[in-house]
């Protein structure tokens, strides 16, 4: 009556997880000979370093974790682990739970911020508040999810994510038998299959493989990393030089930041190249494309105006980018996914991003430059005067990002009539664009009638910034509204809260301080 | 930085201009941009926040819509064009200033008159369908009959904004009358609700049941109406059918055939993939979980019908024991492994632990659709009591009578039916209610609303769901009013011919929309086929110069039913002002350009 035989099959494929005893999970060994073994995942071929990245961010929220019996494993050893010993992992506190109210409700330790797999399944009201927020969500894209059952959602895919891996589901190794369908699913493999037997399986399979270990060299590589350290390099070199001009260190200094800006290229080029499209689809990538902005036009300024200060100014603006883009893999996410529809193939939407966010650069590098102005300007005790060259750099700065964010703010109406057919809509994300440039555009307004000079226009420089992180951050993360939806996330809300208060302490300061002569 | 102009030309301005030269200076002053400038941004951050604690409805009424709002927009137009024109005659310097202020007039003039003569709103299309040649524009009106002349008449009506309450009710004069219109509620989801209505004219009994299934789940309601051809008979689902006829018929007992013959092995840790195995060809549908609640509880093994039905078992109560489904079905629980492992081939457990337990599942029965389960009632012998006759697949035939609200078992497993009641002469009413239930039941919007008489009386209230109308009354007038999404006739009509949606690598995630359609103009006796995908929008009069001018309607995908792939939503748009926001557009950016890069570096001023 029963085919033994399929039951056979069945089983070995499962001798895996049928073994199951309370020791401690076991390391598989950590053989970087899988990195270019390739999967298809969240609609694309792709490294199993990528893979296991990706995956590790998505459970861990790190791209390395720490473990109680084996102390610090990367993210490959962590995931070719759940593959081929997958007994014992779900007593490994792996699974992270960041939401303080959610581990509160379900009596998790407050103190830490990773569990097993065991200690979630157990959880009835995990499930519970799960299936609330699934039933939310089904009535539509505008549903309104209460915040608990949003975290206990996002857990909950965490631990399916995990079963998954566990299962060996998520290995879609195995390319489909006929090549010839491009777009068929890739299956994973029943049995263990040794590496150099799944390589051989891949080789038929039409795919770049030139790619592949590009991939993998950009994964090894961390071209931003590199990026941010060489730009503060930069920036102790030229604070070195002094006010004796050193001509040695001011060229070093600059020839730094040179190298900064061109690991951002490198690591840009090598993005868009593998994932096919430019680096427009959310905050992670609007970051980066922030602090290169910022970075290339202190360099263009530098070059033309004979400055350093503009280097000195964009030095913050990009190790703060890159360092807070490399924090939080689970906000900030770095994997190179397919985009949605309404963002794929479009030339105007692509121009519309990277000159919005282009402007933002601009602005955040104004930004640094006013706070030098504010703080000079405090410690001497004296209002800048109106030819002074750092004030002239300030405006600049603005003079660039006004225009920028004008033919941004136009270019999205050129995109939304094509995409949605209708040039302006009082999108919040549009309202907040134009409300952003209103603000610059009374900045500049207000010093031509001479309301305000060179202290007033820096002053007016951080307090409009706070706009551009509105439209550029809060429209997305605190609004949470409106059309431009698939760039909606969560997180970081302390992180950009904290530097919101802190900006406006600097405002306060600098109009309480402000100097009165000139 | 630029040459302040503003303050040079204030004290240039001579007394003895003309009053209208004076009153251009004024509405010129940079103070006044400065102002309107502020307050603009102000009230937009305003209307962001209002539309994230609200909806954009509300924003866009009391905000971006708001005539005050326009105001402000129009008194910016002003503040620009006088501003340009207090640089009379300009100079070459001005020209950067000159083209960035006419752009932005230009744009801003372009958005008015687009939102003055242009429309958005949206058209469903389904394959086969007629083509279509009406857009359902995103604006709820209110249609109401003139009580004395029959004439409709047609108002703007958001119930989003200012939601009527009964505390708050929105009272509307019906034209050329005294009568009043009273809306006093609102549900964003109103459903439709049959019940039993006394009714002497009709010849026909009406019964309404209440049936209770086996899981505990909310009681059916159920009304059914004697001799009429389509309220005599309901079906709870394929596999259950409730008939009100004039007699019982003579039951025939359902001949049994098994047509299906399965086993199962469920393994706890991999719900998901049960090993089945058929001796029939069709699967039987049935699927099963094995799994406790909490870990150290005992096993329990879910059952689900095909239908979604289910119920969850002790396993220790199952286990070796045929359990005979209300459908026919007969489950065995043949084997269990608490630790299943394979030896030799062979399932087998190692030791008592649960650690990983597997089931042999054997069932057989006969396909659930084949032989549905059948409840039949009479009138009785008595006025307040009716005959029935329960047929089930797996069990003898159940007859009986039963009183006025009384229960009864109609033979189906675990069922339980009581007579709510009877109506010797009734007929069946539909009425529109608001939806009790959670936000992700479907519904319509709906209004409550009734008449008031000049005299103070007041008519019978009721619910008009969206897209319906309904008449109301009071003290002998009565008016027709309908509750709907404005539509909006196109000069031509559109037929869907194709729609396809394609997949990424491996996924269920739409890659793109892709759709043809054709296009009918009965006056110009023209057919012109058209392709429309996600970001290339298909456009009517085709063709650069409908475009440029704003004169064509463009169609953008914009929504689809994964359910149904023979239908797509697109976009419609008609936008007259397309051209002036485009050239204004294109005139500020190069003239923010030439003013910032086309002068002489500024020289600082001292």
């Amino acid at each position: 009556m029963i085919r033994f035989l399929s039951l056979l099959f069945f089983g070995l494929s499962l001798t895996s997880v049928l073994a199951v005893s309370k020791d401690p999970a076991s390391l598989a060994e950590n053989d970087s000979a899988y990195d270019t073994l390739v999967l298809q995942h969240r609609g694309r071929i792709k490294p199993f370093l990528s893979f296991a990245q990706e995956l590790t961010a998505s459970l861990t929220g790190r791209t390395s974790i720490f473990l109680p019996d084996h102390g610090k494993v990367g993210a490959r050893q962590l995931i070719l682990s759940l593959w081929q010993k997958p007994a014992g992992w779900e007593n490994e506190p792996i699974i992270l739970v960041e939401d303080p109210a959610l581990r509160k409700i379900l009596n998790l330790a407050h103190d830490t911020r990773l569990f097993s797999p065991r200690t979630l399944v157990t959880q009835p009201q995990l499930a519970e508040l799960t299936r609330q927020a699934e039933t939310a969500r089904a009535a539509g894209p505008q549903a309104e999810i209460p915040h608990l059952a949003n975290a206990a959602q996002t857990v909950s895919l965490r631990l399916r994510l995990f079963s998954s891996l566990v299962s060996g589901d998520a290995f879609r190794v195995i390319p489909p038998s006929t090549p010839s369908l491009e777009n068929a699913p890739w299956s994973s493999p029943q049995l263990p299959i040794p590496l150099s037997e799944l390589l051989e399986k891949q080789s038929s399979s039409a795919f770049s493989r030139a790619k592949i270990q590009i991939e993998v060299a950009y994964l090894k590589f961390h071209p931003f990393r590199l990026s941010w350290i060489a730009w503060l390099l930069s920036s102790i070199v030229l604070l070195a030089v002094g006010q004796n001009k050193n001509p040695r260190l001011l060229s070093i200094g600059t020839l730094l930041a040179w190298v900064g800006l061109s690991l951002l290229v490198v690591g840009f080029v090598i993005r868009i190249w593998i994932a096919g499209r430019p680096p427009v689809t959310n905050m992670y990538e609007s970051i980066l494309w922030v602090a290169f902005g910022s970075g290339l036009f202190a360099v263009i300024f530098t070059a033309r105006h004979h400055s350093t200060i503009y280097l000195l100014a964009a030095s913050p603006v990009i190790i703060l980018s890159l360092i807070a883009s490399d924090l939080q893999p689970a906000v900030l996410d770095p994997s190179l996914n397919p985009l949605v529809p309404v963002l794929r193939s479009n030339f105007w939407l692509t121009t519309h991003v990277l000159t919005i966010t282009l402007s933002y650069g601009a602005f955040a590098l104004a930004t640094a430059l006013a706070h030098f102005l504010v703080i000079r300007s405090i410690r001497i005790n004296k209002l800048p005067s109106a030819d002074d060259s750092w004030v002239l750099h300030l405006y600049r700065c603005l003079q660039i990002g006004v225009l920028l964010l004008a033919v941004g703010v136009i270019l999205g109406g050129v995109w939304a009539n094509y995409s949605w057919g209708r040039f302006w809509d009082w999108d919040p994300k549009e309202t907040w664009a134009l409300i952003a440039l209103m603000a610059y555009i009374i900045l500049l307004h207000g010093r031509l009638g001479g309301w305000w000079g060179g202290y007033g226009l820096a002053v007016g420089s951080i307090a409009s910034f706070l706009t551009i992180l509105m439209a550029w951050y809060g429209v997305n993360f605190v609004l949470g509204r409106g059309l431009h939806s698939y760039g909606f996330g969560n997180g970081g809300q302390l992180y950009v809260g904290a530097f919101a208060l802190l900006e406006l302490i600097v405002l306060t300061f600098a109009l309480v301080r402000r100097p009165k002569s000139s | 930085m630029p040459s302040t102009d503003f303050s040079k030309k204030k004290s240039d301005s001579p007394r003895s201009l003309s009053l209208m030269m004076r009153a251009i200076y004024a509405l010129g002053s940079l103070h006044l941009a400065m102002l309107l400038l502020i307050t603009l941004t102000g009230v937009c951050i305003v209307a962001t926040l209002l539309e994230s604690g609200f909806s954009s409805r509300v924003a866009r009424a009391y905000v971006y819509g708001s005539p005050w709002f326009n105001l402000w927009l129009v008194l910016l137009c002003l503040n620009l064009i006088c501003s340009t024109l207090t640089r009379w005659p300009w100079q070459r310097h001005h020209i950067g200033f000159v083209i960035t202020h006419a752009g932005i007039i230009i744009l801003l003039a372009g958005a008015l008159l687009g939102r003055a003569r242009g429309f958005e709103g949206s058209l469903d299309l389904s394959r086969g369908a007629p083509p279509a040649n009406q857009v359902l524009l995103d604006r709820p009106r209110l249609t109401v009959e003139s009580p004395a002349t029959g004439q409709l008449f047609s108002t703007p009506f958001d119930p989003e904004v200012r939601t009527p309450r009964p505390d708050r009710p929105r009272l509307l004069p019906l034209p050329s009358s005294d009568v009043q219109l009273i809306i006093d509620g609102y549900t964003p989801r109103s459903i439709e609700q049959t019940h039993l209505q006394p009714d002497p004219t009709s010849p026909n009994p009406g019964i309404t049941l209440e049936l209770t299934g086996p899981f505990g789940s909310e009681p059916i309601r159920l009304p059914l109406i004697l001799n009429s051809p389509s309220d005599s008979r309901a079906n709870l689902s394929p596999q259950a059918v409730v008939e009100f006829l004039p007699k019982l018929p003579s039951s025939s007992q359902p001949s049994v055939t098994p047509t299906f013959r399965e086993t199962q092995m469920i393994l706890a840790r991999d719900p998901a993939q049960p090993i089945l195995h058929n001796t029939t060809g069709k699967p039987s549908g049935f699927r099963f979980f094995l799994g406790s609640r909490n870990s150290g509880d005992p096993l329990e093994l879910e059952i689900l019908r095909p239908d979604g039905s289910g119920e969850i078992y002790r396993l220790t109560d199952l286990l070796n024991r045929t359990l005979e489904d209300f459908s026919g079905t007969k489950i065995l629980v043949a084997r269990y492994w608490p630790n299943m492992i394979l030896r030799d081939g062979q399932p087998n457990t190692e030791g008592d632990q649960p650690i990983n337990p597997a089931v042999l599942v054997m069932l057989e029965g006969s396909l659930p659709d084949t032989t549905p389960a059948r409840l039949t009632l009479a009138p009785g012998p008595t006025p307040d009591s009716i005959l029935f006759l329960g047929e089930s697949p797996s069990t003898p035939p159940t007859r009986g009578s039963v009183q006025l609200s009384k229960s009864f078992s109609p033979g189906w497993k675990g069922w339980s039916v009581r007579l709510v009641s009877f109506e010797p002469h009734a007929r069946l009413e539909t009425v529109t209610l608001p939806s009790q239930k959670q936000e992700t039941t479907p519904g319509r919007p709906a209004l409550h609303g009734h008449l008031r008489s000049p005299d103070g009386t007041i008519g019978p209230a009721r619910w008009i769901a969206s897209g319906t109308s309904a008449v109301l009354t009071s003290a002998g007038a009565a008016s027709r009013i309908g509750f709907g999404l404005e539509l909006q006739n196109l000069p031509f009509s559109i037929r869907l011919d194709s729609f396809d949606v394609p997949r990424d690598p491996g996924t269920d995630e739409p890659a793109n929309f892709l759709a043809s359609v054709t296009f009918t103009d009965e006056k110009k006796k023209l057919e012109i086929p058209a392709q429309l995908e996600m970001n290339h929008p298909a456009t009517y009069p085709p063709g650069l110069l409908p475009q440029i001018t704003g004169l064509s309607y463009k169609f953008s995908q914009a929504g689809w039913d994964p359910q149904n792939l023979n239908r797509t939503t697109l976009q419609v748009l008609h936008d007259p002002g397309w051209f002036l926001k485009w050239s204004g557009s294109l005139l500020m950016v190069a003239g923010i350009f030439s003013m910032f890069y086309l002068r002489r570096e500024p020289t600082p001023r001292t």
